[in-house]
């Protein structure tokens, strides 16, 4: 198949659109300068307010994306150049932003950092061989003087007035572990037998959570052109910050989009490798969350394709999707894992399913599930309650985040839309595209539905009017699905003539108001944790 | 106002409890909780039932006795307030309300609706206290301490101890209460004296008791009536690493 020769972008002198482009340049450059020269206005200080922030990302992503779109038209770069180095830049500032984290953020700001921590120092060791048999006899030799969790080492207090009481089997562990990140630290480092070992073994879980992000992003979109909305979206300071700080969360969305990658990447007719990755990537995800299961849903859809029933395939899909996440999530209500309430009567289980069997009970659930949706599309929300650690995200650092996945929204309807064949190609994929956004959505659906209803039933008072202890960010999981789901469609040909002229400017000028927008989320985001902690 | 009540009934701390339903149909809105509850039992007694028993002292907000979750929620559904301090013009006639104990595996069921918070106690008398003699009042006036300081070691000191944090918690953590204690002390010269050790005994005899680590959902800090932010649990953090370092 031939191309037909690339035309001029637009039907103007070269030289006369370049100057164009560097006239507005200078143009926007200029609404630069003044958002900064307000800025050094007394007190002199870089604190950004609404409108000089506007400024400083409108002016400067109009600038650059001019500026790229100049180089561009100067050395003949070419659109898919530019669309790759859109997604460059993304990986750029995902890397950015995470080593400024891993950096900035001294240990344990989170409320839950140091519990997370310990899950893993406690898997650690678990991997040390010589230490097994002091594991299973529930009395682990550990001499690392940090606080310890309550399931790890009490000797570490020293000058505590406890005695020796609590000891946990190592079973407890199971549930929040992040398996790739740990083993790969513990792979790097000796078992943490010291306070600068701890050290050390701490600093190289977030590394390593963090390489392994960037690692499977790096892999996905040299396989495809992702959608820039899923690149933007995980890109972002505050979802960066999960994935360095609270690894095993972490893990599971990296799990979770590699298995659902595989899943539609993996060529057809199937082999059995990509089936086994993706139960890998599956068992890397923290079996502690309700929504783990959802992801096995996905093992069972490859074995039963590549055995070859299609029906039996989709009827098992759809009802595992149903029933196999509910047994899950229920099981983990009703275990009570955490083991925090079960000493208290008031606090069973079964008072919430007893009054769930009530219409009245039914009514609160339902009412209690709305309240809950209505949150869902709060883009702060998705970071959690951590925001940046103990400090809220303040409006100016919330209004850069909206504006990156609303600049990646309008680009990647922009690309749809130029498309030339956009029509033949929906035509071509809509079964596809069809069955996968059913599947994505009701994974999306249930994953909502089983982590409110596991958490109502384990975790909420009766008669409560709103379901206690969910975070937005147990619908990661969900979200890889609905956002992978552009990879249904065909690759997109090869854009001619106008489209093509116009596609260019769109795709430069997107660029630059990325880079401005990240630069001002990540300088936010320095300036935050510096002035917080420093 | 005319309401209907769903109790829990418990008789003792091993045996099995229920909701129960009563009637309140003489409810002033002008009553507090409380006092709605008083109403309620004194038909009880008239009729010859056990009365429901319920925590409570000063009344007032500031002994953090009254400790309800009314509807699912922490000392019910107004933001800042504790259940003696709520009333009932928050509620609608023929509503029903469904009051609990507070509900955590470290504070047991003792009767009824109420629970054995000594764990708190015990927490205290872990290292929440200061052993320096620091003088009178005037030798307490005398020391400088910046105006941010002790504005932040009031905020922590506004704990009253209820255990609302840890009924809200999904896992039952005393992370709030324990970290507002550690906080309001290690703020104050007073307290620094003693920190590192407060904060290692603290937080040890807080896991001892059985309270669960910390899940960041925030929930403590909603239920709070007095609104301690979980920014002290960081500091909580930090403070405990601050300890182990110089301990180590």
């Amino acid at each position: 198949m031939s191309y037909p020769p690339r035309p001029r972008p637009l039907p103007v002198p070269r030289r006369r659109w370049v100057a164009v482009q560097l006239g507005i340049g200078a143009l926007s450059a200029s609404i630069v300068v003044a958002a900064l020269l307000q800025e050094l206005r007394p007190p002199g200080r870089f604190t950004f307010d609404d409108w000089s922030a506007l400024g400083f990302v409108l002016g400067g992503g109009l600038s650059i994306g001019l500026a790229l779109l100049a180089v561009d038209e100067w050395r003949g770069g070419s659109l898919e150049a530019a669309q790759r180095r859109l997604r460059s830049i993304a990986l750029a500032a995902l890397a950015v932003s995470g080593v400024a984290i891993i950096a900035l953020l001294p240990p344990f700001q989170g409320p839950d950092e140091d519990a997370h921590f310990y899950f893993a120092i406690g898997r650690l060791r678990f991997f040390d061989r010589s230490d097994i048999e002091a594991l299973q006899s529930h009395a682990p030799p550990m001499d690392v003087a940090f606080r310890p969790d309550r399931k790890i080492d009490t000797q570490a207090l020293r000058g505590s007035p406890l005695a020796e009481e609590k000891t946990t089997t190592l079973p407890s562990y199971g549930g929040m572990l992040s398996y790739p990140a740990v083993v790969l630290a513990s792979l790097l480092l000796a078992p943490a037998r010291s306070l600068s070992t701890a050290w050390a073994f701490f600093y190289a879980c977030r590394v390593v959570s963090l390489g392994l992000w960037l690692l499977a992003l790096y892999w996905l979109s040299r396989r495809r052109a992702l959608p820039m909305t899923l690149f933007a979206f995980v890109s972002l300071p505050l979802f960066v910050q999960q994935s360095v700080v609270v690894s095993s969360d972490a893990i599971v969305n990296l799990g979770a989009l590699v298995a659902f990658a595989t899943v539609l990447l993996a060529p057809r007719p199937l082999t059995w490798r990509p089936i086994a990755l993706t139960a890998i990537a599956v068992f890397c995800a923290t079996t502690g969350k309700p929504h783990m299961a959802i992801l096995s849903v996905l093992v069972v859809w490859l074995v039963l394709e590549r055995i070859g029933r299609p029906r039996v395939t989709w009827l098992t899909v759809a009802i595992g999707v149903l029933l196999l996440p509910a047994f899950y999530s229920l099981a983990l209500s009703f275990l009570d894992l955490s083991g925090a309430h079960t000493l208290n009567g008031a606090a069973d289980a079964s008072q919430q399913v007893a009054f769930l069997r009530t219409g009245e009970g039914l009514d609160a659930f339902v009412a209690a599930l709305r309240e809950r949706w209505k949150h869902v599309g709060f883009l702060v929300l998705w970071a959690g309650p951590l925001g940046w650690m103990d400090t809220p995200i303040g409006s100016p650092q919330l209004v850069a985040l909206e504006v990156l996945v609303t600049t990646a929204i309008v680009y990647d309807v922009a690309a749809a839309a130029l498309g030339d064949g956009l029509r033949a190609r929906l035509r071509t994929a809509a079964p596809r595209l069809m069955a996968y956004a059913a599947v994505a959505g009701a994974l999306f659906m249930a994953t909502f539905l089983l982590s409110c209803l596991a958490m109502y039933v384990g975790h909420t008072p009766v008669h409560a009017r709103f379901v206690q202890g969910v975070q937005t960010r147990y619908l990661f999981p969900g979200l890889v699905g609905l956002a992978i789901l552009p990879l249904a469609m065909p690759p997109a040909p090869r854009m001619i003539g106008t489209a093509r002229a116009v596609a260019h400017p769109v795709v430069a000028i997107a660029s630059g108001l990325w880079i401005a927008a990240m630069l001002y989320a990540t300088s936010e985001l320095t300036h935050t944790l510096i002035a917080r902690y420093y | 106002m005319k309401l209907t009540l769903k109790v829990w009934r418990q008789t003792s701390a091993k045996s099995r409890g229920k909701l129960v339903e009563y009637a309140a149909p003489d409810v002033s809105p002008d009553m507090s909780f409380l006092e709605m509850l008083d109403v309620v039992n004194e038909g009880l007694i008239a009729k010859g039932e056990e009365p429901i028993a319920f925590d409570h002292d000063c009344r007032e907000g500031i002994c953090g006795a009254c400790s309800l979750m009314i509807d699912g929620e922490a000392h019910g559904p107004e933001n800042l307030t504790t259940t003696c301090q709520l009333h009932m013009r928050k509620f609608n006639d023929g509503d029903t309300i469904t009051i609990e104990p507070f509900r955590a595996r470290a504070f047991p069921v003792i009767k009824d609706l109420v629970v054995d918070r000594a764990p708190f106690d015990r927490i205290i008398a872990a290292g929440g206290y200061v052993s320096v003699s620091t003088g009178s009042a005037p030798d307490g006036n005398a020391i400088p301490i910046p105006k941010d300081d002790a504005e932040t070691a009031m905020d922590a000191a506004q704990c009253i101890g209820c255990g609302a944090c840890v009924a809200a918690c999904k896992n039952a953590s005393a992370a709030l209460f324990v970290s507002a204690k550690i906080a309001h002390l290690a703020t104050l010269p007073q307290g620094r004296v003693e920190r590192e050790a407060r904060a290692l005994s603290m937080l040890a005899q807080a896991d001892h008791e059985g309270f669960g680590g910390c899940t960041n959902t925030n929930a403590c800090e909603a239920a709070c009536p007095k609104g301690i932010s979980v920014s002290f649990i960081a500091q909580a953090n930090r403070e405990y690493l601050r300890a182990v370092v110089k301990k180590a």
